[in-house]
């Protein structure tokens, strides 16, 4: 394990130049992602599909085969991708804003075709490119640059909550929400990872994993800050776990 | 599984959807809407068959996504829709056309503007050829005119797509694609084009490829963009596509595309018979149209009359063309109201009546 | 040459089967080496129950296929006279199923060709058949194609598994096309 943290995954740039803002979640996604690659040998049959968001640039970190999705659409991209070839991993990298709120429509239908992709979906509870406006994740009560005296539910009704809507959709094999917010989190996060690719290497139909993640500069917090913001503010909100397993049947 | 050189019988969705098949389209997307709802019910039950995927989309915009998807693969793969609809898919269209991938979509075109109706309409000549999605982009665009050239265009559409890596229109509009009309579907004539330096397939032994649009420098974004015009040049030196009827010694020389332009085609014959001096110029590719061509043509004529099955939209290209060399003159009805050869004739009279 | 050019709307109720012999004739006049468009009432139109087609059919490419005012319309019920009786080119022809429409004639200038079509059709022991009762009685009338390429259209269409359906098919043609012979009829 040890040596695994240190060495660089095979599909990460070589001069990989990182324009996240500093204590970011997004790199340490990408990065376990990568290392799951190399894990599960499947570095040369990916396809990515990227989306507009913070991750508009993955190809700045992978050195891998990666297809751009207009705002939204990454689950529909995905789909023409993985029916076309469907011997390759194909797995979706977008925000929580590109996932549940432009793009909602295409994420629950691709889940509930099963369409043999995995959906990651990096939620940050703002749109972190745009500079911090509200998304359909922010929570009650959080400032953001289109709710600058907090969510009200009376004017922006209530947070989206992905993972609870996505495990009602029968294609969806595995759906889980995880944190990055300590080590411990991490390893977690990379296990429910593994297993949402391991259900679509079986074929068992669509996976998504939502990851809770930082936006220090949006939030104005320090990294520290940020991730105790997760624990204290986002746990009660969007609880961690499997919120639908069919891989074991 | 092919016939070849016999006569059928054939409605012209049918003859789209027959021929793509042919072409070797593997993947199709769509959403229905009326009046090309035949191909989409076609080829769900004749793309499994051949082990190839027929998928409903939720929409025309996750129809155009899947399609950028399938595309970026390398795959042949086709959507196709209508008018209000194909509006959903312009966002869509633009990536596509900036990734330089080939994609083929149908447009079936209907009255409108908004739901309109389900008549024939030519009221999306500007959609198609001048874009309604963003940024400096163009979409080479094939209009046919019968049920065989439904075939013979739906053939090429996916050749061009695939030779120039660029979105291909087929722009029909709804008589053409309800019509039943004899013609021969025979084998794809074109070759295949390798795709295999550009196409995503997995960086099995070679560097990650990334299709994208996002360029964060301008001198990057203006290459790119150059570099996409430069490709639209060959486009127009080498496919520019029209027809001509009794055009040399015209005084009035009629324009039309389409559908329209076949009946226009049998006024011109009237006119004839009737002893006036009257031609057809008929634009096969909208973009790239025939700018040089049209004005060698319609250098000298007393008139000009462009003839639309809309308000006057091809008409701007036209004049552009004509360049100020003759007058022009426009006749048209918006809303599925189908022309005569007899109300042609009847106007071309008068526009003969109004030179003298 | 000069153009020769007919045209033909078939109109009925949805279910009689007009679509399908629109496509018979067009089929027809295809085998005949002729041009020949075959346009349906599409969408919505269809809904209300009625369903109608253009023929037309030609010794050059057909420049419309959709007529305003056509030479000939077969009218399978009332609704249909009722839609397309005043919209016929002076001097053409109005078909009925008389069998289902009893009104008076609203012009002088058309001719009037009255086919009991669906007493025919139950003679032989099937109704649905009143429409190839229609078409053969039309074609015998005006000759635009031959009885002999609508047998053989018949033919090719309905499978030889379907050896019952055929029989009666082509018993309607001959009745149709008889009655047309009768000197009493018209
Ligand atoms: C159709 C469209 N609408 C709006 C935008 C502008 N836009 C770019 S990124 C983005 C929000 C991204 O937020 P999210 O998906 O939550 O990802 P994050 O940046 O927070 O990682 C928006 C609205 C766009 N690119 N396309």
């Amino acid at each position: 394990m040890e040596t695994l943290v240190f060495q660089k995954p095979s599909s990460i740039q070589k001069d990989c130049n990182v324009t996240f803002c500093p204590g970011c979640d997004h790199g340490v996604a990408i990065r376990i992602i990568a290392e799951l690659l190399d894990e599960l040998n499947l570095v040369e049959k990916t396809i990515v599909v990227s989306s507009i968001g913070c991750s508009v640039f993955l190809n700045d970190y992978y050195n891998l085969d990666i297809i751009e999705a207009p705002h939204g659409r990454a689950l529909a991209v995905a789909t023409g991708v993985k029916r076309s070839k469907p011997d390759k991993f194909v797995f979706t990298y977008q925000g929580d804003g590109d996932f549940a709120s432009i793009g909602l429509g295409e994420s629950m239908h691709g889940l509930s075709r099963g369409e043999k992709v995995t959906a990651i979906c990096i939620n940050n509870t703002n749109y972190g490119m745009t500079g911090g406006q509200m998304a359909p994740t922010t929570i009650i009560g959080q400032k953001t640059t289109t709710t600058i005296n907090g969510r009200d539910p009376n004017l922006q009704g209530y947070p989206i909550k992905i993972c609870e809507m996505a495990s009602i959709c029968d294609g969806a094999a595995f759906v889980a929400r995880c944190s990055l917010d300590s080590s411990k989190e991490i390893e977690n996060t990379k296990k429910m990872i593994k297993k949402a690719f391991e259900s679509q290497i079986n074929n068992q139909g669509a996976s998504l994993i939502e990851i809770l993640s930082t936006c220090p500069t949006n939030w104005k917090l320090s990294p520290q800050e940020a991730h105790k913001r997760i624990r204290e503010e986002l746990y009660p909100v969007f609880p961690l776990g499997i919120y639908k397993d069919k891989t074991s049947k | 599984m092919t016939k070849t050189a016999e006569k059928v019988l054939l409605k012209g969705n049918h003859a789209i959807a027959k021929a793509a098949i042919n072409a070797g389209c593997q993947c199709y997307f769509g959403y229905p809407i009326t009046p090309q709802n035949e191909i989409g019910e076609f080829l769900s039950v004749e793309m499994p068959a051949r082990g190839r995927v027929f998928l409903q989309a939720e929409s025309e915009v996750a129809a155009i996504n899947m399609l950028l998807g399938a595309a970026s693969t390398g795959t042949k793969a086709m959507t196709s829709s209508s008018s209000l609809a194909i509006a959903l898919m312009q966002e869509g269209i633009s990536y596509i056309a900036a990734d330089n991938i080939p994609a083929v979509v149908v447009s079936v075109m209907r009255a409108g503007p908004a739901l309109g109706y389900i008549f024939p309409s030519q009221g999306d000549y500007f959609q198609t050829v001048k874009g309604g999605g963003n940024g400096d982009y163009k979409t080479l665009t094939l209009a046919p005119a019968t049920v065989q050239e439904m075939i013979d265009y739906t053939y090429k559409a996916f050749y061009l797509a695939q030779k120039y890596r660029t979105i291909v229109f087929l722009l029909a509009d709804g008589l053409l694609g309800q019509m039943m009309e004899p013609a021969v579907l025979y084998d794809y004539p074109y070759e295949e084009i390798d795709n295999s330096d550009w196409a995503l397939d997995g960086a099995k032994g070679r560097p990650g490829r990334w299709i994208g649009s996002i360029h964060r420098s301008e001198e990057v974004l203006e290459k790119k963009v150059l570099e996409l015009f430069k490709k639209y040049d060959i486009i127009k030196q080498n496919e520019i596509e029209y027809k001509t009827l009794y055009a040399e010694d015209a005084e009035i020389l009629i324009t039309a595309f389409g559908s329209v332009a076949r009946i226009a085609q049998a006024a011109v014959k009237q006119a004839r018979e009737a002893g006036l001096k009257v031609g057809l110029f008929r634009p096969i590719t909208l973009w790239p149209f025939p700018e040089k061509e049209l004005y060698k043509f319609a250098t000298g004529k007393k008139l000009i009359l462009d003839i639309e099955m809309n308000m006057g939209q091809m008409l701007e290209d036209v004049k552009m063309s004509v360049s100020g060399q003759a007058k022009v003159e426009f006749y048209g009805r918006p809303a599925g109201f189908y022309f005569t050869p007899e109300e042609l004739l009847e106007e071309i009279k008068k526009q003969m009546e109004g030179l003298k | 040459m000069a153009v020769k050019e007919s045209s033909l709307i078939i109109s009925g109720y949805g279910g009689q089967g007009v679509l399908f012999i629109g496509m018979a004739i067009s089929n027809c006049a295809m085998d005949e080496d002729k041009y020949v468009t075959w346009l349906p009432s599409y969408g919505a139109e269809m809904r209300g129950g009625t369903a109608n087609c253009t023929i037309v059919i030609a010794n050059e490419e057909v420049a419309s296929p959709y007529q305003q005012t056509p030479d000939y319309v077969i009218a399978l019920n009332a609704q249909s006279v009722e839609k397309f009786e005043m919209k016929i080119k002076p001097g053409g022809t109005l078909i009925v199923n008389s069998s289902l429409y009893k009104g008076h004639e609203k012009r002088t200038d058309i001719n009037y060709l009255y086919i009991p079509a669906n007493e025919i059709a139950a003679k032989i022991g099937e109704i649905k058949c009143a429409n190839v009762v229609m078409l053969s009685a039309f074609i015998e009338k005006t000759k635009i194609v031959k009885i002999e390429s609508l047998k053989k259209v018949i033919r090719n269409i309905i499978s030889a598994s379907k050896a019952k359906l055929l029989e009666i098919n082509e018993l309607a043609i001959q009745k149709g096309s008889e009655y047309i012979k009768l000197p009493v009829c018209h």
